[in-house]
């Protein structure tokens, strides 16, 4: 579904990227790890489009989405869900949802798949004439991801969601995304920093460290050992 | 009605007047710089653009009623063309955008000069009725253009609040980058708010054309009283300029009213340093990534 | 911000003062055909007249360009002409008229073959310069003209730098004349002070203060109803010192003041204001300020019934234009001065505005009377040099200036005083609804 090849970026005068190369398979889920500064955010910013690559190729579907602007590449159906939620917290629940669903135009969809969100995350449903500033750190998080779903797409890209959220809320995450993965069959890119939840809710794992990919292989064949030497920056994939 | 009161009912008519047109120009320059923090001093050009375009449809014998949407229009269709061919280049610098509009005031005044000349043009005045009432005297045309200001942000109120593109504008004020991962055209969005700050003006600058005398230096002073309106709302805060507006208007038109005249704009101003004292960021502040990073 | 406006609110002043007095003492028979909307009135001498005419010889423009045939010799003479042609905009559409005057009647000179001095046909060349509005660019334009060019006579400017111009000038004796708005207040004491005395400089605009009090002693003798009088004036030095010349005047004509309004430059709502002098029931609002501070004034004034009568130095046709149906039961005087444009108050001057109209491309300029403050006295400098027998000896020429009467388009007899003053008149019209304009010429108040 998502195939980057000797992908290149820069983070102002930093090369965030060095050549790195990266699939997801329809319906898979991809954990993407490494130290603070590896470019993992990066990694994911390039893919959406808010960073343009120097060099390098990313094909969604057969279709080339280097150059293309952030909103085209949302309508593609990628969709990602930053680091740091982004909510517009000066919006009530309900408007940044219908913010999410801002490709859509048919009216009845987007009613039906609104239901839909709020079944998933009662919460929301609860709170929804309220601001988003005025809710708790882990239903902003859920309140970004559901934001994310209003557009129904194929391919989502979370960004550490579970910085920030105690342990309780970080097993609800866990819960849900694997749910986003299996009941709405729907890919997921996930980055993060706490390795045991990635690797508990993904298939495949790629390790980057100072820009570059150094490891990758399905989850149930890398060790946590091997993915700590990653993280060392000592062991390089084949 | 007492002499008194009487007066007192006329200044608070001349205040409410006032205030519309200060209202539409802070509101131009708070959508402007709530979407991308450039401050747009040239928006006071804009203003005497729209006047002079009135003027200049009026006289080639549009009705004023058609002339002002027309200068709006050719106003805010101007504004978008500066945002792409200058302003776009400096939204990640808006200090450089600062400077940028610096630049164009200068030459649109000098454009100004060049094709209207430095010479007045009397009001139009579509209306010459003047209603009287206890002793209070209301021009008909005044009381048109409260109206106008009225509608014009009553209307600006409901696309924001209630419109997916009023929606999308308010996110990218809040977070560019967020509103992009959410399909917005951000770009797009922008250059839009140029060519709504833009016609906001021209509109104000119609208006002013019905009311008084107009000249090439007419936005100078508006941009002045505007800018303090959108700084004391708190800037990028449009429910806040409104309530401004009429605050500054108030404060104006009362102070020379009632106290010494030649102190107008110290009222104004002193009543500005107040807040600011008291409320560094305005008296509604805008809140948003890009307000935190830049106040 | 407040030097860029001072041009206009003493020309402002100088109007008003006057207009009032020369419109209110006009006839008041009107033709009552009312088909024409802008029929003349007589030219009428006001009572200002006292003095006793002046019996000598007073020369035309034929006299100035008669030549007897008998001239060998034909000499181009060098003249220095610097205006604000650039910078602030009130002072540029000023300086620009009054500079035009001068090269109008330059054009008409060389156009009818020049002015004779015995045997020799001498005609004029301008060495025309921008100052730019900026007082050192004029000292240097000043010192070149003299310096390189050794001109005799300089013209202008009309405000900026004039006053240290005219210390140069009169240091070198070169013959200086322009419509300067200071020398009348400050610069001519200046420069006394400074060169010892001014015996080349000649002052173009009429003294301002003496219209003052005749202007209002012509309004309380043709409304003596009218008691109560409210004042607007612009918040600077100039503007409160003419304001409180205006007090001066009104309370000794009888009046009483009952409010005077200060207001900040770049005003346009003077609702505030206007509310609170319309508590003290004036008869009569004077105000003088650059045009569209008055247009506005005058249009809020009227919206809100403030008073009976008011003054504008707007010409009256813009007033009428602007006004026309909230006149009704109200007047306004507004004229030009020395002439206004609109309804000519003399043959000289109606023929005057049509050639000026041809030489400006076919329309007026918006302050086309101000071209007269230049225009007559181009002739009459050509005069003093007949007079004298030289186009060099400044001392000479400006010692027959001091005599020459000259009827011009501006007034059938013109003159320098002795503080080298012109001494001319202005016109006044009175605007009412749906009533021709009426335009009268006032004559000057003669030493």
């Amino acid at each position: 579904m998502l195939k980057i090849r000797q992908l290149s970026s820069f983070y102002g005068p930093i090369q965030a990227l060095r050549e790195v190369s990266l699939d997801v398979d329809s319906g898979e889920a991809v954990a993407v790890l490494g130290p603070n500064g590896a470019g993992k955010s990066t990694l994911l910013r390039t893919i959406s489009g808010l960073v343009k690559p120097r060099s390098g190729s990313i094909l969604y579907r057969e279709h080339e989405i280097v150059g293309r602007s952030t909103h085209a590449i949302v309508k593609l159906g990628i969709v990602h869900v930053p680091e740091g939620r982004r909510i517009f917290t000066q919006m009530t629940v309900l408007e940044n949802l219908m913010m999410g669903a801002f490709t859509r135009d048919n009216k009845k969809d987007i009613e039906e798949h609104l239901e839909f969100v709020y079944e998933f995350f009662p919460d929301l449903a609860e709170k929804r004439r309220q601001l988003g500033g005025e809710l708790s750190g882990g239903q902003q998080q859920m309140l970004a991801i559901g934001r994310a779903l209003m557009s129904e797409p194929s391919l989502l890209l979370l960004d550490e969601p579970s910085l920030g959220l105690s342990p309780i809320m970080v097993e609800q995450l866990g819960k849900t995304i694997t749910a986003i993965r299996q009941d709405l069959g729907m890919s997921i890119m996930l980055v993060e920093q706490n390795a045991g939840l990635a690797l508990e809710l993904t298939g495949h794992v790629y390790v980057m460290q100072a820009g570059r990919v150094v490891l990758s292989g399905a989850t149930d064949e890398v060790s946590i050992e091997e993915i700590r030497q990653a993280y060392l920056g000592g062991v390089s994939n084949s | 009605m007492s002499q008194e009161l009487s007066v007192f009912m006329q200044q608070l008519f001349n205040a409410l007047t006032i205030s519309g047109v200060y209202a539409l120009v802070a509101l131009g320059i708070t959508v402007i710089f709530g979407l991308t923090g450039i401050v747009k001093f040239s928006i006071g050009e804009l203003l005497t653009l729209g006047a002079f375009l009135t003027f200049a449809f009026w006289e080639g014998g549009t009705t004023f009623f058609l002339a002002v949407p027309l200068a709006a229009i050719a106003v805010g269709g101007f504004s978008l063309l500066l945002e792409r061919g200058a302003f776009r280049f400096t939204l990640d610098q808006p200090i450089n955008g600062f400077i940028v509009s610096l630049g164009l005031i200068l030459v649109l005044q000098n454009l100004i000069i060049e094709i209207w000349g430095v010479g007045f043009k009397a009001p139009i005045r579509p209306f010459t009725q003047v209603w009287e009432v206890g002793g209070v005297s209301m021009p008909v045309q005044r009381w048109f253009v409260v109206w106008v200001a009225v509608v014009i942000i009553g209307l600006l109120f409901m696309v924001l609040r209630y419109t997916k593109y009023g929606r999308a504008m308010r996110a990218c004020a809040e977070d560019r980058d967020a509103a992009a991962l959410m399909g917005i055209p951000v770009a797009l969005v922008i250059a839009g708010t140029f060519a709504l700050g833009g016609a906001l003006a021209a509109t104000a600058g119609g208006l002013l054309a019905s009311l008084f005398a107009i000249q090439p230096f007419l936005g100078s002073q508006y941009l002045l009283k505007g800018f303090a309106v959108a700084l004391v709302g708190g800037l990028g805060n449009v429910e806040g300029a409104v309530i401004a507006a009429v605050l500054v208007g108030l404060t104006e038109t009362m102070g020379s009213g009632y106290l010494a005249t030649e102190w107008r704009d110290a009222y104004t101003f002193g009543l500005l340093i107040a807040i600011l004292l008291v409320r560094p960021r305005g008296l509604f502040p805008a809140r948003g990534r890009l307000q935190e990073t830049l106040q | 911000m407040i030097k860029r406006l001072r041009v206009w609110w003493i020309v402002g002043v100088l109007l008003t003062a006057l207009l009032v007095g020369a419109a209110c003492t006009s006839d008041d028979d009107v033709d009552d055909d009312g088909e024409d909307a802008t029929a003349t009135s007589a030219p009428t001498n006001g009572e200002a007249a006292t003095a006793t005419p002046f019996t000598g010889t007073i020369l035309t423009p034929e006299d100035v360009l008669r030549k007897d045939g008998t001239a060998t010799k034909e000499v181009e003479i060098e003249w220095g002409w610097m205006f604000e042609l650039s910078g602030p905009p009130q002072i540029q559409i000023f300086a620009t008229v009054t500079g035009d005057g001068v090269l109008f009647a330059v054009q008409e000179i060389n156009d009818a073959g020049g002015f004779q001095i015995g045997d020799t046909i001498y005609t004029i060349k301008l060495l025309e310069h921008d100052t730019e509005s900026d007082p050192n660019k004029t000292i240097g334009i000043t010192r070149q003209l003299i310096v390189d060019d050794e001109v005799n006579v300089i013209w202008g400017p009309a405000s900026f730098g004039e006053a240290e111009a005219t210390v140069i000038t009169q240091a070198e004796q070169v013959l200086h004349l322009c419509a300067c708005q200071d020398r009348g207040l400050t610069s001519l004491s200046s420069v006394e002070k400074a060169a010892g005395e001014s015996h080349w400089a000649f002052q173009t605009l009429p003294l301002v203060s003496r219209f003052f009090l005749q202007g209002a002693l012509n309004v309380k003798e043709d409304h003596p109803e009218y008691e109560r009088v409210a004042i607007i004036c612009i918040d600077s030095e100039i503007g409160r010192s003419i304001c409180e010349l205006y007090e001066e005047s009104y309370s000794a004509a009888g009046f009483e003041i009952v409010g005077v309004k200060v207001f900040p430059p770049g005003t346009s709502d003077y609702t505030p204001l206007l509310t609170n002098l319309k508590q003290q029931n004036p008869d009569i609002l004077l105000n003088f300020d650059d045009p569209t501070a008055q247009l506005n004034i005058l249009g809020q004034a009227l919206d809100m019934n403030v008073a009976s009568s008011y003054n504008t130095s707007l010409p009256p046709d813009i007033v009428q234009a602007a006004f026309g149906d909230r006149l009704e039961g109200k007047e306004v005087t507004a004229g030009g001065i020395p002439r206004q444009a609109t309804v000519p108050t003399s043959e000289a001057a109606a023929a005057y505005f049509e050639r000026y109209a041809e030489f400006s491309g076919g329309e007026l300029p918006l302050a086309s009377f101000v071209s007269l403050l230049s225009y007559d006295f181009v002739y009459m400098l050509v005069a003093a040099m007949q007079q004298a027998g030289t186009v060099e000896d400044t001392t000479a020429i400006a010692d027959a200036l001091e005599t020459i009467h000259y009827a011009g388009a501006a007034e059938d007899d013109i003159y320098f005083n002795e503080q080298h003053f012109s001494v001319i008149g202005s016109d006044g019209c009175i605007v009412r609804f749906e009533q021709p304009i009426e335009c009268s010429h006032d004559a000057p108040v003669r030493d």
